[in-house]
């Protein structure tokens, strides 16, 4: 009965060492596993977030300069910027006299084809 | 002796994994539960922190002239903070050099700076506001700073946030048109004029960018959420000729200033498409400085102020009697002529003409003429009230003129049914109803435009940020009064204006064929009228090509004290104004 017992221990240590050893090789094949999808997601996504706040941020600059230069557009159109214009280079408005477009009606001309 | 070993059985050893996992276990559900309800607020913060918001700006639309040429537009302005905490923390500069080489480009002597902060750093106020109106350059300067220690680096610690600032170039040019902005929690609201109307259609869509950061401030960049674009505010133009507008305002001030008004408004319109081509008013301001302290100054008295018109009503009055065919031009009115008054009831005052002088029988377009009160409460007897009712509604009086504008006051007139004798009198010359003063210009526009009555019209386009452009068409109101009638009224009305200008000095304007008539009319009070009156001349272009309208009023005039019927004041202004802008206009010669 005793002999049966320890044979009995003996066969569950050496499945429970077995078990342990198989258990070890699968979590370090996990560990590995996970790591390595780690790696493999943050080279295709994270490493694009500096870019992608730097894109970001030129976009918000560009736009903000853009609200500058319209409206710098806009002072320019205006009539006390032309008359600062006028002022700087000394303009001064002039009489002009269109010459009429000839009205060659009931005009004899002298032509053959 | 032999030391026992004692083996673990295979069901110790798996209760000893099971109370493991039991530790672990009830370990996990005590985090949790800390977590979940003593450290939630924590968390919840740490969480809000990671959750990065930033709003995208945009800019309010521009107001342009007609022409295309700006008058309002949004200028972004930099509000500069910094925070006390940091500046200690950049190893590279110090306080003194951020305050010696900012205080300049702020137009403060380092000196005040210092204190500034000082006495802000006393009150325990970390954050501190260098300046929130700085423009472009100014933030530039600030930005491109460098160190002592390091000239190749910058300096920091500033904080920008971008504010609107709504720039109006001409300064005062048309500002009760335009009307003015406020800010309020960082937009601009329109507070009157176009800004006020159009404030939605003008306001700016703010973008959004939304994502997570992770614990370094870095973006996730798979927790992105799609961006929401700003837009900027659509484009309005309207019909305001500047140039126009330009010459009216110096005319105007110099006209109200001359004859010592209150105030003064002038008005130009196309008859034929009901463009407002010109409206001003004075007193003025400026919406950039908004210096002036009388409120007068801010309304838009065109529209916000209803008045009794007087004589100009009459224009009303007479085109009701022909169009009912009961009179002609040439009817005489009065077969007896009259004595200067007549006593028409009891209980009312006599009604007289304005020098109270007998007159001999006069055709009508003599009547109108002199402007003979008498006259013209005779022809409105001839009138059924309901007819004489339905006409003065149709030319719009005591309903809006339909202007797109928010402040419009209008007059009141009273239902037909309930008229007495000296309503119906009050109503043939001008008085006993109010309208402002677009009302007003509007019925003499539907004369010359052939009895058709438009819509005031002030906006003429609206462009949106997508660059797609709404235009606004003349709008045709009603018919007031029949073809025939306003030419027979304009045929008065050119009568009027031949017998308007004995000054030499307005002779050349004999040249153009124009149609005229001037109201004056005392300005009520509590205790009934007072001795202060209002003067307005309204005329147009009665040739073919009917190219304008206008209307002149001065409130209260002082100039000349011998006599300040209209004839006196707002007359000769009108033609001033005339000549001053019948070029521009392109008024035909005869």
């Amino acid at each position: 009965m005793n002999n049966t017992s320890s044979i009995f221990n003996k066969q569950n240590n050496i499945s429970f060492k077995r078990l342990n050893k198989r258990l070890i090789i699968l979590n370090a094949f996990l560990l590995l596993g996970f790591f390595g999808v780690q790696i493999f997601v943050t080279s295709f996504v994270g490493t694009k977030t500096q870019e992608i706040d730097y894109t970001r941020n030129q976009k918000t600059n560009l736009r903000q300069q853009n609200s500058f230069l319209e409206a710098e557009v806009a002072k320019e159109k205006s009539l006390t910027q032309a008359q600062g214009i006028i002022e700087k280079y000394s303009l001064s408005e002039k009489e002009v006299n269109f010459l009429q477009e000839a009205n060659l009606q009931g005009v004899a001309l002298n032509y053959n084809p | 002796m032999k030391k026992k070993t004692v083996q673990p059985t295979l069901s110790s050893r798996i209760k000893i994994i099971h109370l493991a996992f039991i530790i672990f276990a009830i370990c996990l559900s005590l985090f949790a539960g800390r977590w979940q309800l003593i450290d939630a607020a924590k968390f919840d913060l740490l969480a809000k922190n990671r959750l990065q918001n930033q709003t995208l700006t945009s800019t309010r639309g521009s107001i342009f002239a007609k022409d295309g040429t700006t008058l309002a537009y949004t200028e972004p302005r930099v509000k500069i903070s910094i925070w006390l905490p940091d500046l200690e923390f950049y190893k590279n500069q110090t306080r003194e050099e951020l305050i010696r080489k900012v205080a300049p480009i702020i137009d403060k002597t380092p000196e005040t700076l210092a204190k500034e902060i000082k006495d802000f750093e006393s009150q325990g106020i970390n954050n501190i506001v260098l300046g929130n109106d700085l423009t472009k350059d100014k933030w530039e300067q600030i930005k491109n700073l460098k160190t002592d220690k390091n000239p190749n680096v910058y300096m920091l610690g500033f904080s920008y946030e971008f504010l609107p600032k709504r720039i109006y170039p001409e300064g005062r040019l048309a500002s009760h048109v335009l009307g003015l902005t406020n800010l309020y929690k960082d937009e601009l609201i329109g507070e009157a004029g176009i800004e006020r109307r159009y404030t939605d259609v003008l306001k700016p869509i703010e973008g959004l960018v939304s994502g997570e950061a992770d614990a370094r401030g870095l973006t996730i960049t798979s927790s992105l959420l799609e961006t929401i674009e700003p837009s900027n505010g659509s484009d309005v133009y309207i019909t305001i000729n500047k140039k126009l507008q330009s010459v009216v305002e110096r005319m105007l001030k110099e006209g109200v200033e001359k004859y010592a008004a209150d105030s003064g408004s002038v008005i130009i319109q196309d008859p034929k498409t009901g463009e407002i081509m010109s409206l001003a008013n004075f007193p003025d301001y400026d919406p950039n400085i908004r210096a002036e302290t009388d409120p007068k100054a801010y309304g838009d008295l065109a529209i916000t102020s209803p008045y009794e018109i007087g004589s100009v009503g009459k224009i009303m009055t007479v085109a009701t009697a022909i169009d009912l065919d009961l009179i002609t031009p040439e009817t005489i009115v009065l077969p007896e002529g009259h004595q200067g008054c007549e006593k028409i009831h009891n209980d009312l005052q006599p009604v007289c003409t304005w020098d109270k002088r007998p007159q001999p029988p006069m055709p009508a377009k003599d009547c109108f003429q002199k402007s003979d009160n008498l006259c013209f409460y005779h022809i409105a007897e001839k009138i059924p009230r309901k007819d004489f009712y339905d006409h003065l509604v149709s030319f719009g009086v005591g309903s809006s003129s339909g202007i797109d504008l928010k402040e419009e006051s209008i007059g009141y007139l009273k239902s037909y049914d309930a008229w007495n004798v000296g309503d119906l009198s009050a109503f043939s010359y001008g008085h006993g109803y109010l309208m402002n003063a677009v009302q007003a210009i509007n019925f003499t526009s539907t004369i010359a435009n052939y009895g058709v009555r438009m819509q005031p019209l002030i906006i003429n386009k609206i462009v949106g940020a997508d660059g797609n452009a709404t235009e606004y068409k003349p709008t045709v109101i009603n018919r007031s009064v029949k073809k025939e009638t306003s030419e027979a009224v304009v045929n008065m009305m050119r009568y009027n204006f031949t017998k308007s200008i004995p000054e030499w000095n307005y002779w050349q304007l004999s040249n153009y064929d124009i149609g005229v008539k001037s109201g004056t009319a005392l300005i009520a009070n509590s205790s009934g009228y007072s001795t202060n009156i209002n003067a307005t001349f309204v005329g147009f272009d009665a040739s073919s090509e009917r190219t304008f309208t206008m209307l002149v009023r001065l409130e209260n005039p002082k100039i000349p004290d011998y006599d300040r019927l209209a004839f006196y004041n707002v007359r000769p202004l009108w033609l001033d104004i005339f000549a001053g802008v019948k070029d521009i206009i392109g008024v035909p010669t005869k």
